[in-house]
């Protein structure tokens, strides 16, 4: 008799077969397995990001970077230091020596007036002899690499080389680059093409005043201010 | 009628599969990252606008006050003088708002039970959401007795 079923139920049939009715049911074993894997994976998946940070310091320090070269930028005159005796004024020396070994920090932050209130520089007010000393800078090719240590963007961390790269400019708030008139080109504009995939680039944008608007188009009257604009910084590797 | 005695899912049993179903769903819920990268940069971002932005209004001049000073002084001591619909319309000059970043404008003192007191306000764009930034500038005048007020500039991102 079981023979005989065995091979109908081969065959297909199942017209002598009274099914239970608990077939095809979930049970409480299976319920409580799925789960507690449905917490393992939770837990792992939520944990995953905490157990390879370590490793990633490298991939996740880019948006304090651009934080910290905007704010270089923006809100110090920058560090000019020759025998121990040291300068904001570092546009003016390079001017007169070409000697950009003595530039400890590039800073755009114009010199504060002998009536302000401000000690050395004034925050978000860029010196216009600055800014046209740094494109002149990026525009001699000998030494425009020493612009990347002077900004920090090349250290040793570990014993490991970070080489970032850069993209400084200064933008109209519709996006434009504020023209220079008198040398017919962007009035800042340096570092490396923006890539348009394959990496991570943290950008910053920081608004801007800058103190002498002579010859230049595309400024945004603020306030008081007569040129505002965007200086935007954007840092990838 | 039959008893069934096979591990059939009974109303009890059905009750604890959905309490063991819904508090898998609320750990994964409550598991997950509460922001993004991105809206975490954006925070930096609208922090950093707004504290510029203050800054250009207050830049110094060589009689010691600002644009924001007057703005301020005029709200206070002024008649009719909307020193927070000046300020939006500044805001307004630099076109941010037309990549999605508004603001609310305040302008207030503390009473001296140290509440918030709001002297003027204005909120073109409407009220902001719960993750809007504010950022604050202290404003002192001399009028003739030192007043503190403060501007307070709230930014979102829609």
């Amino acid at each position: 008799m079981r023979m005989r079923m065995r091979m109908r139920r081969r065959a297909g049939d199942y017209s002598g077969v009274v099914k239970s009715e608990s077939s095809g049911q979930v049970s409480m074993d299976f319920l409580l397995a799925i789960s507690i894997f449905a917490f393992g994976i939770v837990i792992l998946i939520s944990e995953i990001p905490m157990l390879f940070a370590p490793l990633q310091t490298v991939a996740t320090d880019i948006q304090p970077v651009a934080y910290r070269t905007s704010m270089i930028l923006v809100e110090d005159g920058g560090i000019y230091e020759k025998n121990g005796s040291i300068t904001s004024r570092w546009e003016d020396l390079i001017a007169q020596r070409r000697s950009y070994n003595e530039v400890k920090r590039i800073g755009l932050a114009m010199p504060a007036p002998a009536w302000s209130s401000s000690e050395d520089v004034v925050p978000n007010n860029l010196s216009r002899c600055k800014i046209d000393a740094l494109q002149d800078w990026w525009n001699d090719t000998a030494n425009q690499s020493k612009i990347r240590d002077k900004l920090g963007l090349f250290v040793t961390y570990n014993g490991n080389h970070l080489d970032y790269r850069y993209n400084i400019t200064l933008e109209a708030f519709n996006g434009s680059p504020i023209w220079n008139s008198t040398s017919n080109s962007p009035l800042l504009q340096i570092g490396d093409s923006i890539p348009v995939s394959g990496v991570t680039v943290e950008k910053i944008e920081r608004i801007v005043a800058i103190d002498n608007s002579t010859n230049l188009a595309n400024c945004t009257k603020i306030g008081d201010v007569e040129c505002a604009a965007k200086l935007v910084v954007c840092i990838w590797r | 009628m039959k008893m069934n005695k096979k591990g059939q899912m009974h109303t009890i049993e059905a009750l604890l599969a959905l309490m063991l179903i819904i508090g898998v769903v609320a750990f994964a819920a409550r598991s997950a990252p509460g922001e993004t990268q991105v809206e975490g940069s954006m925070d930096t971002q609208l922090a950093l606008y707004g504290n510029d932005f203050l800054s250009i209004l207050d830049m110094e001049q060589s009689d010691h006050t600002s644009w924001l000073y007057h703005q301020v002084n005029g709200t206070v001591n002024g008649s009719n003088w909307n020193g927070a619909a000046n300020i939006t319309r500044e805001w307004q000059n630099t076109t941010l708002n037309g990549s999605g970043v508004f603001c609310k404008v305040e302008i207030v003192n503390f009473t001296q039970a140290g509440q918030i007191n709001v002297l003027n306000s204005s909120s073109a764009y409407g009220e902001p959401p719960q993750n809007a930034v504010t950022v604050t500038k202290l404003v002192t005048l001399v009028n003739p007795h030192v007043e503190v007020y403060e501007v307070r500039l709230t930014l979102w991102c829609v």
